[in-house]
């Protein structure tokens, strides 16, 4: 029987190559990881999306180049949304008639009570559901509220992880008009 | 017991023959109505077939958040309307995405969760035939091992009984 037959050989290649699989396991699990906890875009080119708004109507994120925008993600039953709902709507009014877009995006919500919430809050800027909760990932948002302003050139500027007043979105939008 | 005058007993059969009919008019009515409410039962059965999209694989039956009392409501509200648990499924998946099934889309990173089970389990079937492979082999080994020794033995045995064959023919010559 030739060396390279011997059973230790056998069993030591064996060895081996589980060894190389398992390496190999932990490697792609490490990489998974690390995509997973890139964490959400806080600068750089703001991620596309189109969302079909409650009212009917489509809104492309990609086609707003040249505003201001603020995206918003929002659910009925989260409080603190609650909590600046009506600040957001406030500043909304305030900069329609300026290069500045609110969108509103429904995440993780029932339709009539996302409905409701907007009729109850008064709100009128563009709103829609994030069905499949696409976008959210695309934006890689935790929970709700979370605010992302997009400069004129379509890059995020700030990822705001909390409720905000209106004079904190307006700190935000003000310097980047004048852009 | 009283006995019913003639008039009265004819009112009360007429009653009785007017609640009769009524019952029977409205027996299919109420059981229309009712079809279309769906028992709590119902709704749990679907339920238990989801999960919440905000927790981590809480199913959706046994959660209390008020998305998911939200979301029974609305498994309620299209049982009523007569669509079927599959269809309130895929309504689920559409609004939150493959998470509400309880398991992990089938893309990037997740496909692993999917693969590494199969993986797994080919590599757990392969060593164990392997193994088998080797015992087998080297059954017939032990065997021969088997067969040598007794052999051996055979001889020891021989030589004993001649050496005693010796010793007896020896002992005779004495006598």
């Amino acid at each position: 029987m030739s060396a390279q037959n011997t059973p230790q050989t056998r069993t030591s290649r064996t060895t081996i190559i589980i060894f190389v699989l398992v390496l190999l396991f932990i490697g792609l699990l490490a990489a998974g990881l690390l995509m997973r906890h890139k964490g959400r875009p806080e600068k750089g080119p703001a991620p596309d999306f189109t969302l079909q708004l409650f009212d009917g109507g489509t809104i492309r994120l990609s086609d707003l180049r040249g505003k201001v925008v603020v995206v918003n993600f929002w659910a009925s039953w989260c409080q603190p949304c609650k909590d600046e709902a009506r600040d957001l709507e406030e500043v909304w009014q305030k900069y329609k008639d300026r290069d500045v877009v609110f969108i509103g995006i429904n995440w993780s919500d029932t339709e009539s009570k996302a409905r409701a919430y907007l009729k109850a809050y008064g709100i009128t800027y563009p709103n829609g559901p994030d069905l499949g909760r696409r976008i959210g990932q695309k934006y890689r948002i935790r929970g709700v509220p979370e605010t992302f302003i997009i400069d004129k050139q379509g890059n995020v500027r700030a990822a705001i992880i909390r409720p905000m007043s209106a004079d904190e979105l307006i700190g935000y939008i003000e310097p980047l008009l004048g852009e | 017991m009283m006995l019913l005058s003639k008039p009265r007993s004819h009112r009360f059969l007429t009653l009785l023959m007017l609640a009769l009919i009524l019952s029977s008019i409205a027996t299919p009515l109420v059981t229309t109505v009712l079809a279309g409410t769906p028992t709590p039962s119902e709704v749990e059965a679907v339920a238990r077939t989801l999960y919440c999209p905000l927790c981590v694989g809480e199913r959706l039956d046994a959660c209390e958040i008020p998305l998911c009392m939200d979301m029974k409501k609305e498994i309620a509200k299209q049982l009523a309307e007569g669509k079927t648990p599959e269809e309130i499924r895929q309504y689920f998946v559409a609004q939150y995405g493959p998470i509400v099934l309880g398991e992990p889309p089938k893309k990037g990173f997740n496909w692993l969760a999917w693969i590494i089970p199969f993986v797994a389990l080919l590599g757990a079937g392969g060593y164990v035939f392997l193994r088998i492979r080797q015992w087998s082999r080297g059954a017939p080994q032990a065997e021969t091992v088997t067969s040598e020794r007794t052999a051996r033995e055979e001889e020891t045995d021989e030589l004993l009984d001649e050496y005693a064959r010796q010793v007896e023919r020896e002992l005779s010559q004495w006598e």
